[in-house]
C-alpha cells in the first residue's frame, strides 16, 4: 500500500466541498433548464423557446405595456425585444397596438394563446417549486433561501460589473 | 346565458366532455379535466364572458369555477 501524505485535514476538506458546491451549482442551473425546456412540449406552449416562454411573461397577464418597460424587465436591448415580439406575434402569442394616449407609441399585450401560455408556465413554475422543496422542513427551506440569496446577489454584482465593463 | 350553462358549452367544444355529466358538485378530476385543460378553460372563459380570471387557486368542482366566475 502507497503511503500518502498526511493532509492538513481541514484545507484538504473545505476545498472538495467547495468543489462539490461548483459541481452542484452548475448541474443544478443546466438540470432546471432542461427540465424547462421539456415542460413547454405540451398543447399550449409547443414550438416555444425559453427565451419566448419569458418574454411572455415580462409582457403580464392583462398588461398593455411599451416595448421599453418590457425590455427593462428582461434586460435586453429595444432591438432584440423587437425582434422576438415579432416572432411571438407572428406565432400568434403576443399583439401589439397603439396607444390612444400617444399614437407614436407601441404597447404590447398577450392574446388568448399568449395568456394560456403565461398560465401554463406559473403552472409548471408552482409545481416543480412545491415538489422540489417537499422532502424540506420549513427551517431548511429558510437556510436554503438565505443561502441562495447571498449567493444570487454576489452573481447580480458580478453581472451588474460586467455589463458596466463593456 | 347562466354561467354553468356556458362552462358546460366550453366543457363541451374544447374537450368534448358531456354536458349531461357535469355538475355543480363535479370535481375537475372526476370529469378528467387537468391542470392544462384547466389553463384553456380559463382563457377561453375570459373571453366568452368578458372577464379577468387572474390566478385563483383551490377551484377543484364546477360549482366553485361557476361560483368564482360570478363573484368577478
Amino acid at each position: 500500500m502507497q503511503d500518502e501524505m498526511p493532509k492538513p485535514e481541514g484545507s484538504g476538506a473545505a476545498r472538495r466541498r467547495r468543489e462539490d458546491l461548483d459541481e452542484l451549482l452548475s448541474s443544478t442551473f443546466n438540470t432546471v433548464l432542461r427540465v424547462e425546456e421539456r415542460a413547454l412540449q405540451n398543447k399550449i406552449t409547443d414550438g416555444l423557446t425559453i427565451t419566448e416562454m419569458h418574454t411572455i411573461a415580462a409582457v403580464g397577464l392583462y398588461e398593455r405595456n411599451p416595448m421599453n418597460v418590457v425590455a427593462a424587465r428582461l434586460d435586453v436591448t429595444l432591438a432584440t425585444l423587437t425582434t422576438a415580439v415579432a416572432k411571438l406575434e407572428r406565432k400568434g402569442f403576443v399583439e401589439r397596438s397603439r396607444s390612444e394616449e400617444d399614437r407614436r407609441k407601441v404597447l404590447i399585450s398577450l392574446t388568448k394563446a399568449g395568456r394560456a401560455a403565461y398560465r401554463s408556465h406559473r403552472l409548471f413554475h408552482r409545481t416543480m417549486v412545491e415538489s422540489a422543496l417537499e422532502g424540506l422542513t420549513e427551517e431548511e427551506e429558510q437556510v436554503l433561501a438565505r443561502s441562495l440569496n447571498k449567493v444570487k446577489r454576489f452573481f447580480d454584482e458580478q453581472a451588474g460589473e460586467r455589463q458596466a465593463d463593456s | 346565458m347562466a354561467t354553468i350553462d356556458t362552462v358546460k358549452e366550453v366543457l363541451q367544444e374544447n374537450l368534448d366532455i358531456d354536458p349531461e355529466t357535469v355538475q355543480p358538485e363535479s370535481t375537475l378530476e372526476s370529469l378528467g379535466i387537468d391542470s392544462l385543460d384547466m389553463v384553456e378553460l380559463i382563457c377561453e372563459l375570459e373571453e366568452r364572458c368578458d372577464i379577468e380570471f387572474g390566478e385563483p387557486e383551490g377551484i377543484d368542482t364546477i360549482g366553485a369555477l361557476v361560483d368564482y366566475i360570478e363573484s368577478l
